[in-house]
């Protein structure tokens, strides 16, 4: 099989993946929730590096997308949002991660 | 990312929430009050009882008030599929259960020489080895380099006790070895502690929540 060929066949697993998944900080995301069983904001902006505004912003994609569950709860009257990967989310993910090395494993090295 | 290792991802996230002196603070606690217990009479027993059943509650309750305003909360539940056990604490806990198995056992038959032997020399190893499994199994499954050191400490603490000054005793030998190690984690724990609180401070309050 020349280069060529290689490269066409490994474009259609890199076309097929999860754009909702694939953005870098949303994928980071689902990597940190991937993890625990829950957790706070707090947390994964501490852990992703990324501001309120933009994990914010980023949690209201995958919360449309189905991908995470966003409760909010009171902790000694404190208000905690509490963040967890659905289990479409981490069917989506672990899809993802399947697709993605697969797609990488294919190109030409 | 700079690697997208999931099991490197659980770690990094369970060293943020106990990779802060809290945990060395608690266990340094229940070793110095059950050294003294056993080291100077049985009055602070029932102190020990106490911190080591309430354990959990008081750690969470201080993980709460210091670490979770730092760092954030996450609960730990899910296993990650990528992970695999160590071998390691299976390992030592079999291997100190045939080491009590076989002094037990040589005991029971009425070698006092060797009963000398293992209450003198045997058993602050023995304690040493028991002590150290929790520190090493959550090194190992966690790569907390401080907690691999801290093991370390606990084991050596079965062998430099035995060059204590006095008439050996099994009860005196074992409290000043639990007393001097807890201590030592006490120290430790709250070196870092202070570290981390001054390293963290509390984030300014900003809005906690999702845009919709």
């Amino acid at each position: 099989m020349s280069p060529d060929e290689t490269s066409k066949e490994g474009r259609q697993p890199i076309a097929g993946l999860d754009r909702i998944v694939h953005e870098p900080a949303r994928l980071m995301i689902l990597a940190v929730l991937s993890v625990v069983e829950s957790a706070d904001f707090l947390f994964v902006a501490r852990q992703t590096g990324l501001t309120r505004g933009n994990l914010s912003a980023h949690m209201s994609k995958l919360e449309a997308a189905g991908y995470v569950e966003i409760t909010k709860e009171f902790v000694e009257k404190i208000p905690r949002t509490l963040l967890r990967l659905t289990p479409k989310g981490r069917e989506a993910f672990d899809d993802y991660r399947r697709k993605i090395t697969d797609a990488l494993g294919r190109l030409p090295g | 990312m700079p690697e997208f290792e999931l099991s490197e991802i659980r770690r990094r996230a369970f060293r943020s929430l106990y990779e802060n002196g809290l945990p060395e603070i608690f266990f340094g606690v229940i070793l110095l009050i059950v050294g003294m217990s056993l080291g100077k009479g049985p009055w602070a027993l029932p102190f020990a009882s106490v911190v080591v059943i309430f354990f959990p509650l008081l750690l969470k309750a201080a993980q709460r008030r210091f670490i979770y305003p730092r760092m954030g909360y996450a609960g730990f539940g899910v296993q990650n599929s990528d992970e695999k056990a160590g071998i390691f604490p299976a390992v030592a806990i079999a291997f100190i259960i045939l080491l009590v198995a076989a002094f037990v056992i040589t005991a029971i038959m009425g070698w006092n020489q060797l009963w000398d032997l293992w209450s003198t020399r045997g058993l602050p190893i023995y304690i040493g080895a028991l002590i150290a499994i929790g520190p090493f199994a959550e090194a190992s499954r966690f790569g907390t380099r401080r907690w691999y050191v801290l093991g370390a400490v606990y084991l050596a603490s079965g062998f430099l006790v035995q060059y204590l000054p006095g008439e050996p005793h099994y009860t005196r030998i074992v409290g000043s070895q639990l007393g001097t190690v807890g201590g030592i984690t006490l120290i430790w724990g709250i070196a870092f502690f202070a570290r981390f609180l001054k390293k963290y401070p509390v984030m300014a309050e900003e809005v906690d929540d999702v845009a919709r």
